[in-house]
């Protein structure tokens, strides 16, 4: 019998990052290591916004199981990446954006564009076009 | 369009705040009429989650945009209710009147 397919996980704001390096004597060409975003969001609900894992998971639509196993993971996999010096990547999971964010390749900010046709969208800062829209497959 | 940046304290020489809610002082810009008005974070000494009434306040004053280094999750709902645009400027560095320049440059 295959498993039950994995629900989407509500997730605010994109990582403002596409990885980690470490820098050393160790860091070579290890392996990387691949955060997928709802893990990072999990992380930051939980050590930086400093809720409660039941907050986190109503936060992220997924019951509060999910969530500790999302967490743990999200922490075992920053730990094999410190332990071993293994570069860290982001990497698109089962995240679903409740906001859709662009974000501009000129200046390297992020934003959301409410209410605008996808065609007039532009950077609010430097008015360029070359963006990347953040959405999930 | 009327433009909320979070920021340290209330010059314009001032950096932006790393997070929305807990910054010290809000620089409201009009790109119509080309003037700032400085106002204290109306939820300084709330414990817990102040998002609710600085977005009140932020309505009370018409502004569509907000920046700041980061939102929390909370904020960013009621932002996204309110169809009030965000924008994360991940570089902290930045000063208040650079990001009003960036925004004039936009009107020329």
């Amino acid at each position: 019998m295959s498993p039950r397919p994995k629900n989407n996980r509500t997730v605010f704001d994109p990582p403002k990052f596409k990885g980690y390096k470490p820098f050393g004597y160790y860091a070579g060409d290890n392996e990387p290591v691949f955060l997928l975003f709802e893990e990072y969001s999990a992380l930051k609900l939980c050590d930086y916004e400093l809720m409660t894992q039941f907050q986190a998971s109503q936060v992220m639509d997924i019951s509060r199981p999910t969530f500790t196993r999302l967490y743990e993971s999200a922490r075992r996999k920053i730990a094999l990446a410190l332990a071993e010096a293994r570069p860290i990547e982001v990497e698109k999971g089962r995240a679903y954006f409740s906001n859709d964010w662009y974000n501009c390749r000129a200046c390297n900010i992020f934003f959301t564009a409410p209410e605008m046709e996808l065609s007039s969208i532009r950077c609010p800062l430097c008015q360029s076009k070359n963006l990347e829209e953040i959405t999930t497959n | 369009m009327k433009t909320a940046i979070a920021a340290q304290n209330s010059g314009s020489e001032t950096i932006i705040d790393k997070h929305f809610g807990k910054c010290s002082h809000f620089h409201i810009y009009d790109d119509i009429s080309h003037t700032t008005e400085v106002i204290d974070n109306p939820a300084q000494g709330i414990k817990g989650c102040k998002g609710d009434v600085i977005v009140d306040e932020l309505i009370a004053k018409n502004v569509k945009r907000v920046i700041a280094g980061d939102f929390g999750t909370k904020v960013q709902q009621l932002l996204n209710q309110n169809q009030i645009q965000m924008i994360i400027h991940p570089d902290t560095r930045v000063s208040v009147s650079e990001i009003i320049e960036l925004l004039n440059h936009k009107n020329i």
